[in-house]
């Protein structure tokens, strides 16, 4: 509980007078349950014996009408309590999930290779909302229990010592048998998590891969994968409700058992003359009110623990680094030269370290059209990765119009650049929207809506857009009209353009269009690359050929470049990948491959 | 053009809202759900039987309390004390063990009808045809089976409990305090109304709020996950600060339903509380002044006081199972709308035995479309013989992969006759013809486990002998032996550690290894590595050799290599021929496709 509170401090500081009168009230209602017995006891002690007397039921009302203001200051009490902790919570919460969500952004993109989404995604939800819990009630439920099992204990020993040291016997082993039932519920609850999720794995992979399973005709195997899966899910399902099931009764197990044995040792204590029946009545009095804190005590620790393990796991995405931004950065209009300086890349990964890039050597001239080629693996993406700082070099320096890239202001950097990816990403939102995505500043509406078009008209994909049903404003994404490979690559480039980049960056971004969507895309290309430093990365040679240079890259190293002329009559390796790829080459593949894989 | 109307409005399309909202009582969902009991239906009775007796248990313990301060402390009579201890201790064994029983069997019968349910379910799902799943959102199916059944089982495990349970206490304790006292029990039944009324208005406002909150945190969560998703392309376009901008509004919207509920929850627990004052007061009250005529004793009072609160429990209770319905009401006709969907493609009755097929295929005046679609395929006629091979050619649309969904049978056509060795495919059982076909798909989807099983994923009963094989045959054994754990590496839905052209070499061994006599190949366009294609080009080689094989071909040495070469446009055959024969013609289609692919310098 108290890591909670060290570590999340920062977030509860705000709110801490909020936080404070809650506690404060807390208090307050622990201390009234007490008033209410000794109303109670009061009226049958002192008002019911002369109720018969003159004055006897206006008496009656009084005490009535104090039990009444009792309960509603209790009432109120209870109001405020609530109202201050849920607030406090919700806010807590709500600033968690900002911090925690602009942290993310501000996470260097290899961040992301380490952690699954849907780790980070239960961490964002799950974790936060049990954070939230805690402050909303599972705090003060336990403060109460600690309260109202103290004040029981000291109550119990100013009525009988003796009574109270035989209850309070029992107390430990009931309350060692308490946590471990928290501890087990909290494990327990864990393991279901788990299994509910690996249940949703296999579910998830049977139905985006049930072409396959219709295809091989294999849904009897499929159904005893669900099987095994359903059937472990329900053995956690049923371990979670069997505890449940088991501390119930438990429960009034302990407390039959106290009351069989103030009963009992009361009983004889009382005729031994040892202890008055009022005392008596007192401490069976006091057993009733355990009853609560018993109830909520295993549930109760058993959120703390889950609450702890909740915060230690936002604390860590708290810790994850972060980009870093230069001291003095630069911001100015791109020109579009680009220098590197024997840059190498390596990652690390279980396995050992991989080398990716090594000491590239490379200029490109401001407005120059350059393509990279090589096998899958030989680094290509990573080396135009480097440009927009996504990932930065393990050694070597890249300078960007004479300036050390490092030294630009990211911002300023990654807006003049356009990038089309792979596979192109799209959110949710209208593909206008989607088209627009690079301009923060958000103009007139008009113009805006030119430059939309504009753009989209450029990447050939206007046509497409106006034959649906709502134009610009049709919602695609995961969550909108699914796009062909096609559409999608040319709105991703319709998206580039539209920020009017200096330099833009095609990694293999016609890798999943069919050959006549390719020659389209091609063509449209020739015209945005004018006057903009253009770097393509690709596995085909007629995308390749739309470079003025092209670099051969190999297992991270550049083995040859040159225009393609040049390449062509001075690399054989370039001469038979280009032949194979555009000319019909009259022989057979095995023969075709011993060559590549010779050269 | 200027015309056009674009919404600049930044948004971002936030999860469909599921229809949640509570459904009125629907009697045949309830007893549709209550069948799913009926195999456990002797612990149902347990359960019920054990409840009563645990019930009663609990009424005859402070009963006994009562003798034994009343007839025995008070008075200072010890004898015979013990006896009332020890009916009081087996009271409570006899409530403990009744418990027990009740919980432990509940939560079983509970956990084993939702077992039933969710496979059933998930069965069901297996039984329907393609057609289904291409109109479905994944997402969607996969939270009917687990988050709608998962929904489902607090009412099934402690529903009935509750409502035995908790009904007869209700009573029980109403009967006991008419028999003691009616005139107090008249003014008990004064707090009674705004008891109802609370928890089951005021907490339905309050469960209504929490409703809505959650569909706010569901609007949260898939904003959170597609920035997280996005996250590349928001850095790539420095859209930082715009996203911040976007997530706190969203969060916040989420904020203020949270604080929305927060006066009415408040309100609902203190006036909860106060009621129990209320209650208490009123009958101190009205039992002072019954006393003042001696009307009641001191004892019926007493007792009085700790009825109030027995009664109260019971309701609360109660309205917790009602809400419980009422939600559950959403999940289950979610849940039985699915189950009621028929497959499309039906099983025939007695269906030929067909034994091993030759491959001969017929099309005979195939005509198609999907639902209210128009003719995706028109009149199609193809004959193809026992080990040819076709590859269908044709641009985007033209009907090539409907061809293959009709071949396949993932689609029953709405005209004419397919034709497996003269014998019509509807007459033949999927699962026998099936077996003897293999599919390769553009995705290659790759499932968890072990690269041979994998392979394996073919013929679950292939020998570590016949997977090496087919592994040499398409050549990726050499790869998969390069891997530290070999066959056993573990492989993901994404295939991580798997390139796309490994994905494919190793979809085409999981086809091959169970010897199919009709191969079908929907050829990838992506880009792999020349060396990776020609490593595909060899292996297709081996694999086409001998079997029936339609190719939905991209790569020309594909094409050249197929037997014939069927262009498809507008769901009709154009052209039919060998790759020189379809080149001579100047104006067909696929000179013109071939061009635009293939371009000499």
């Amino acid at each position: 509980m108290l890591y909670i509170f060290r570590h999340l401090s920062s977030y509860l500081a705000p709110y801490k007078k909020a936080f404070g009168l809650a506690v404060t009230l807390t208090l307050v209602q622990n201390g009234l349950n007490y008033l209410f017995p000794q109303f109670i006891k009061g009226i049958f002690d002192r008002v019911f014996p002369g109720i018969k007397e003159e004055k006897g039921l206006l008496i009656l009302l009084a005490w009535c009408a104090g039990i009444l203001l009792l309960g509603l200051l209790r009432a109120a009490v209870l109001r405020f309590g609530i109202i201050n902790y849920e607030g406090t919570a919700n806010r807590i919460a709500a600033d968690l999930r900002n911090a925690l969500y602009e942290k993310l952004h501000k996470a260097p993109l290899s961040y992301y290779g380490t952690m699954r989404t849907g780790d980070l995604m239960s961490r964002l939800t799950l974790d936060v909302q049990m954070v939230q819990m805690f402050f909303s009630f599972v705090f003060s439920h336990a403060l109460s229990c600690a309260l109202t099992i103290g004040a029981v204990i000291l109550l119990m020993f100013l009525a009988s010592w003796k009574m109270a040291l035989i209850v309070l016997a029992f107390l430990p082993v009931i309350i060692v048998a308490l946590v471990r039932f928290s501890r087990r519920t909290a494990k327990g609850v864990k393991d279901r998590q788990e299994q509910a999720g690996s249940l949703t794995a296999v579910l998830q992979e049977n139905i985006t891969g049930i072409r396959v399973v219709k295809s091989f005709a294999t849904e009897e195997q499929e159904i005893e994968k669900f099987r095994e899966e359903n059937w472990k899910l329900r053995g956690a399902n049923l371990r979670v409700t069997l505890l449940n099931a088991r501390m119930l009764p438990l429960l009034i197990l302990f407390s039959g058992a106290g009351t069989l044995v103030v009963l009992g040792v009361g009983g004889w204590l009382v005729s031994a003359g040892e202890i008055t029946i009022g005392s008596f009545m007192a401490f069976n009095s006091y057993l009733g009110l355990l009853g609560w804190p018993m109830w909520m005590l295993a549930p109760t620790l058993s959120h703390v623990k889950q609450a702890e393990g909740s915060a230690r796991r936002l604390l860590e995405i708290f810790q994850a680094p972060e980009e870093a931004r230069p001291v003095k950065p630069v911001r100015r209009v791109i020109r579009g030269e680009i220098r590197f300086k024997d840059v190498s890349f390596e990652y690390t990964n279980p396995e050992g370290t991989v080398a990716v890039l090594e000491k590239i050597n490379l200029r490109i001239d401001p407005g120059e059209k350059v393509a990279v080629i090589g096998l899958t693996g030989s680094g290509k993406s990573t080396l135009v990765n480097l440009i927009p700082r996504l990932f930065r070099p393990t050694s070597g320096k890249i300078y960007l119009d004479g300036i050390d890239l490092n030294d630009w202001d990211l911002d300023s950097l990654r807006r003049q650049i356009g990038l089309v990816d792979q596979e192109t990403f799209l959110f949710s939102t209208t593909i206008g929207e989607n088209i627009a995505f690079g301009a923060v500043e958000t103009g007139p509406e008009a113009e805006r809506a030119r430059a939309i078009i504009n753009s989209a008209q450029k990447a050939r994909i206007h046509d497409f857009i106006v034959s649906l049903p709502e134009h610009y404003n049709t919602i695609v994404g995961e969550r909108g009209v699914g796009l062909s490979g096609g559409q999608k690559q040319r709105v991703a480039i319709a998206r580039a353009l539209f920020t009017n980049p200096k330099i833009l960056i095609l990694d293999d971004s016609t890798s999943s269009v069919d050959p006549e969507t390719e020659k389209e895309i091609q063509e449209s290309l020739k015209e945005l690359m004018a006057g903009r430093t253009t770097i393509i990365v690709t596995q085909r040679m007629s995308m390749a050929r739309l470079a003025d240079r092209i670099i051969l890259l190999s297992s991270g190293e550049i083995k040859a470049e040159g225009e393609h002329g040049f390449l062509y009559d001075s690399n054989q390796y370039y001469r038979l990948l280009h032949d194979i790829q555009l000319k019909q080459v009259e022989r057979p593949e095995e023969e075709l491959l011993r060559g590549l894989e010779g050269l | 053009m200027e015309t056009l109307k674009i919404n600049t409005y930044r948004r971002l399309v936030l999860q469909e809202e599921e229809e949640d909202y509570r459904r009125p009582f629907n009697r045949e969902y309830l007893s549709r759900l209550a069948r799913y009991l009926r195999p456990y239906r002797k612990a149902v009775v347990v359960v019920c039987l054990s409840s009563i007796a645990g019930i009663l248990f609990s009424l005859l313990g402070p009963y006994l309390i009562k003798i034994g301060i009343d007839e025995y402390i008070v008075p200072r009579q010890m004898a015979g004390f013990q006896r009332v201890i020890l009916l009081l201790a087996l009271t409570i064994a006899g409530q403990y063990l009744s418990l027990l029983l009740q919980g432990v069997l509940a939560a079983k019968a509970g956990q084993s009808a939702i077992f039933d349910l969710r496979q059933e379910l998930f069965n069901h799902l297996q039984s329907l045809s393609l057609g289904f799943f291409d109109k479905q959102k994944a997402g969607r199916l996969i939270t009917r089976v687990t988050n709608d059944v998962d929904s489902l089982q607090q009412l099934l495990s402690s529903g009935i409990t509750t409502l035995v349970t908790d009904t007869l206490s209700f009573f029980g304790v109403f009967a006991f305090m008419i028999w003691m006292d009616w005139r107090l029990t008249l003014v008990t039944l004064i707090t009674l109304p705004i008891i109802i009324w609370l928890v089951f208005y005021v907490r339905r406002r309050l469960l209504m709020g929490w409703r809505r909150i959650r569909k706010k945190l569901a609007n949260v969560n898939a904003t959170l996950n597609e920035s997280i998703s996005g996250i590349r392309v928001t850095k790539a376009f420095s859209r930082e600060k715009e996203n911040y901008r976007m997530f706190a509004g969203i969060n916040n919207e989420h904020f203020q339903a949270a604080q929305r509920v927060v006066p009415l929850s408040g309100f609902f627990w203190s006036s909860v509380n106060f009621l129990n004052y209320l209650g208490t007061v009123l009958i101190l009250a009205i039992g002072g002044l019954l006393l003042r005529y001696d009307w009641v004793t001191l004892g019926v009072l007493a007792a009085f006081m700790n009825y109030v609160n027995r009664l109260f429990q019971p309701i609360m209770n109660l309205s917790t199972l009602f809400n419980m319905i009422a939600t559950a009401m959403a999940s289950c006709e979610r849940i039985f709308e699915l189950m009621d969907i028929a497959p499309q493609v039906k099983e025939v009755v007695n269906p030929v035995a067909i034994g091993e097929i030759r491959g001969e295929v017929e099309f005979r005046n195939v005509s198609f479309k999907y639902g209210g679609s128009d003719e995706v395929l028109q009149d199609f006629n193809l004959h193809v013989r026992p080990g040819e091979t076709v590859a269908l050619v044709g641009p985007t649309g033209a009907g090539k992969t409907t061809v293959i969904n009709v071949l396949c049978r993932f689609y029953d056509i709405t005209g004419g006759k397919v034709l497996i060795d003269g014998i019509d495919l509807r007459k033949i059982a999927l699962k026998d013809y099936r077996q003897q076909i293999a599919i390769v798909l553009q995705d290659n989807f790759v499932f968890s486990g072990s690269i041979e099983e994998n392979i394996k994923y073919g013929k679950a009963d292939a020998t570590r002998d016949e997977v090496i094989a087919v592994a040499k045959a398409v050549g990726i054994h050499d790869f998969i032996t390069s891997l530290p754990a070999g066959y056993a590496t573990q492989v993901h839905e994404r295939g991580s550690r798997l390139s796309m052209g490994q994905r494919q070499l190793l979809a085409f061994a999981r086809a091959l290894i169970r010897d199919p006599k009709i191969l079908i190949l929907d050829e990838a366009t992506s880009s792999i590595d020349t060396q990776t294609e020609l490593a595909i080009q060899i292996a297709l080689k081996r694999i086409l050799a001998g079997r029936t094989a339609f190719v939905i071909a991209h790569r020309l040495s594909t094409i050249k290599r197929a037997d014939r070469i069927v262009v498809i446009d507008g769901g009709r055959i154009v052209e039919e021929g060998k790759h020189d024969e379809l080149l001579a013609n100047k104006d067909g289609l696929y000179r013109r496709l071939y061009e635009s692919q293939f371009r000499e310098d």
